[in-house]
């Protein structure tokens, strides 16, 4: 990442009025599973991946929660806490926008759910964080009880995190909290080619009010090259909302009405 | 003349000295043809062969993306003429990139036919970025960068925004269309040397659970790539992108291509370029040093051309490197791995090429903190 002279960090209101919308954040990355419950290769850019993103998400006036690193990250900061052993509450869900940079994964039968290895399971069933047991952003309806949460944008930077079924791997999660889900279909890649993906989408869907997904794929046009197929995943109460959601919603948007539930998803990915 | 462009001259000096001072080689008739010769021959066509645009345009047609073949086949040529000898001419350069032009964003508006641009403001962007938004078309607008020189003009309103699902017209079609956009927006595009490198379909698809999704065609992008001496740019720069609706509408375009200085900055003979097999064994074993498996990743693309960075990158030098890419066997969890690496010899030349490369892509300081 490189060394941006950035100003100092101001308040949300004061940087670009009345459309501004600051939200909380929090990231996580994996690098080094060197002592971890989980085991796996190696990654080299994925911090950069991480702390350009919370740096261009601080200078536009956003809240840092937290910025945890390896040893760290742990399957339960993604797993919902009532019924799943998971405390997502005190992590990922406390947050409206949480991303993880990492490896992916989807099962290989059965329903497509997505798979990430953190460090440790820490009272989930594994230190595979499974999207199976996340409900991401519940603030109505069963899940937001004892402890609801907040998270309306997901966005993880590892492979097949909104991959050929994502209805599979995050239905269940967005029937009532979540808004959106960005990621990529198939492998990313570790590379000095991506390291500035998830900061340049910060500038495109905050700086310029795209569309996230607008801003996602305009994030990922400088890395097309390497093969990387970036993919976008919302949702609705008919398929028309839906798909009105995927091709009109930007940053400017309320988050859900809590009591509304989606059963239907749109999504967008490219190819070639 | 600079030290780099007196050892790499020195270095051609060399290679053409040692070419040239064995008369002994030189055929006596068609039918006694010395092993040397025999070698320079090979050598010559493979000089050809590293000049791999043209002749691979020719081979596919000008409406076929050639995605990486030039760039593949330009490595198989380095890596042939290396085992054949190596010792031979073909001259090969660096060169200095035109210094980014400023201050034309706003007349630029103008002859893109979206009227006069004005600097939006955003208090927070990049100190490098620009954003501009036309008055006379208020959905338009323009993103540069004054340390790359890239510029992207994109109507808001239709990119990636609002539904413009549509049949598909086929790559001819697409290709044609963006063809003609580019011409009138960008002159290194419309230049001969750019050549169809992909085309991108963009697709929706929406569906509930136990029910099978409707899928259907959103936006197609066209990317052209920049060659030089006919040889590829490889990376993510030197490409113009047409994006488009399924119908053919332009509603945007990415340019990452800038001009270089015509006197080049060094001329490198083939035995001043690095030998591709060691190139691709110092970087399997910088990987192996990262603590990467490899026996759990395949080679999947290997190439040679120039090269030219991101969209936020600084670079003035562009010359030429190899890029190797891996992905994991199937039932691994891994990344695909991009791994680039300068194709000169000279040590002085190969740093200056690093320092710029890697001042753009630092390990951030880590921003981490640490749970109680």
């Amino acid at each position: 990442m490189k060394k941006w002279i950035v100003g100092a960090t101001l308040t949300c209101s004061a940087l670009v009025g009345s459309l501004c919308q600051a939200h909380t954040f929090g990231a996580e990355y994996m690098t080094d599973w060197g002592g971890c419950e989980c085991n796996a290769d190696p990654l080299s850019y994925t911090d950069d991946e991480i702390n350009y993103f919370a740096e261009r998400m601080r200078a536009r006036g956003h809240s840092q929660q937290f910025l945890w690193g390896n040893s760290d990250v742990w399957a339960s900061d993604m797993t919902e806490d009532r019924d799943f052993g998971g405390a997502d509450h005190t992590q990922a869900d406390r947050v409206e926008f949480f991303a993880l940079a990492s490896h992916g994964a989807v099962e290989s039968s059965g329903p497509q759910y997505y798979l990430s290895p953190t460090c440790r399971a820490m009272g989930t069933e594994s230190c595979i964080f499974s999207s199976k047991n996340a409900r991401f952003g519940d603030r109505a309806g069963y899940y937001s009880s004892p402890n609801p949460g907040s998270v309306r944008f997901l966005m993880l930077l590892t492979c097949n995190s909104v991959d050929v079924n994502p209805i599979d791997a995050w239905g269940s999660s967005m029937y009532q909290g979540q808004d959106v889900v960005m990621g990529y279909r198939g492998l990313s890649a570790d590379s000095f080619a991506i390291d500035e993906v998830a900061g340049d989408f910060v500038d495109a869907a905050y700086g310029d009010w795209d569309t996230l997904k607008a801003a996602w794929f305009w994030a990922i046009e400088d890395s097309f090259w390497v093969d990387d197929t970036g993919a976008i995943l919302m949702s609705g109460t008919t398929q028309s909302d839906a798909e009105l959601r995927r091709d009109k919603y930007s940053m400017i948007f309320r988050s859900r009405t809590p009591t509304v539930t989606h059963n239907w998803f749109a999504w967008a990915w490219h190819q070639g | 003349m600079n030290k780099i462009q007196a050892i790499s001259l020195a270095l051609l000096a060399h290679a053409v000295v040692a070419c040239g001072s064995n008369p002994a080689d030189e055929p006596k008739d068609s039918s006694q043809k010395p092993a040397a010769f025999a070698q320079s021959l090979a050598v010559g066509s493979v000089a050809d062969r590293v000049r791999s645009v043209s002749r691979v345009r020719s081979a596919r047609g000008e409406l076929q993306p050639l995605k990486e073949e030039p760039a593949a086949e330009a490595l198989s040529a380095i890596r042939s003429a290396v085992k054949g000898g190596g010792k031979l001419s073909v001259p090969m350069r660096v060169y200095e990139l035109a210094p980014v032009v400023t201050g034309a964003e706003k007349s630029r508006g103008l002859s893109l036919g979206v009227g006069a641009l004005e600097e939006a403001s955003d208090t927070t962007k990049l100190p490098s970025a620009h954003l501009l938004r036309s008055k006379a078309a208020p959905g338009y607008l323009m993103r540069t960068d004054d340390r790359s020189g890239f510029e992207a003009l994109i109507d808001q309103t239709r990119f990636h925004s609002g539904a413009h699902p549509g049949k598909d017209l086929g790559d001819a079609f697409y290709a044609t269309k963006a063809r003609g956009y580019a011409r009138g927006a960008s002159r290194a595009a419309s230049s001969s040397s750019s050549y169809l490198y992909r085309i991108r379909r963009f697709m929706d698809a929406s569906g509930t659970v136990g029910q099978a999704p409707t899928t259907q065609l959103s936006q197609v992008a066209v990317s052209f790539n920049d060659a030089i001496d006919d040889i590829p740019v490889i990376g993510p720069g030197s490409k113009f992108s047409v994006h488009m609706t399924p119908a053919g509408d332009v509603v945007g375009h990415v340019d990452s291509t800038r001009a270089t200085k015509v006197t080049p900055f060094a001329e490198l003979a083939l035995a001043s370029l690095s030998d591709p097999d060691q190139a691709q064994a110092e970087v399997e074993s910088r990987l192996a040093a990262r603590g990467v498996n490899l026996a759990k990743f395949d080679l999947k693309r290997q190439e040679f051309g120039y090269f030219r960075g991101g969209r936020h990158d600084v670079q003035t030098l562009l010359a030429p490197h190899y890029l190797f890419v891996y992905e994991p066997k199937a039932g691994i969890t891994a990344k695909r791995l991009v791994e680039l690496i300068p194709a000169v010899s000279d040590a002085s030349l190969r740093a200056r090429i690093e320092r710029e490369h890697s001042a753009n892509h630092q390990h951030a300081s880590d921003a981490v903190t640490h749970k109680q």
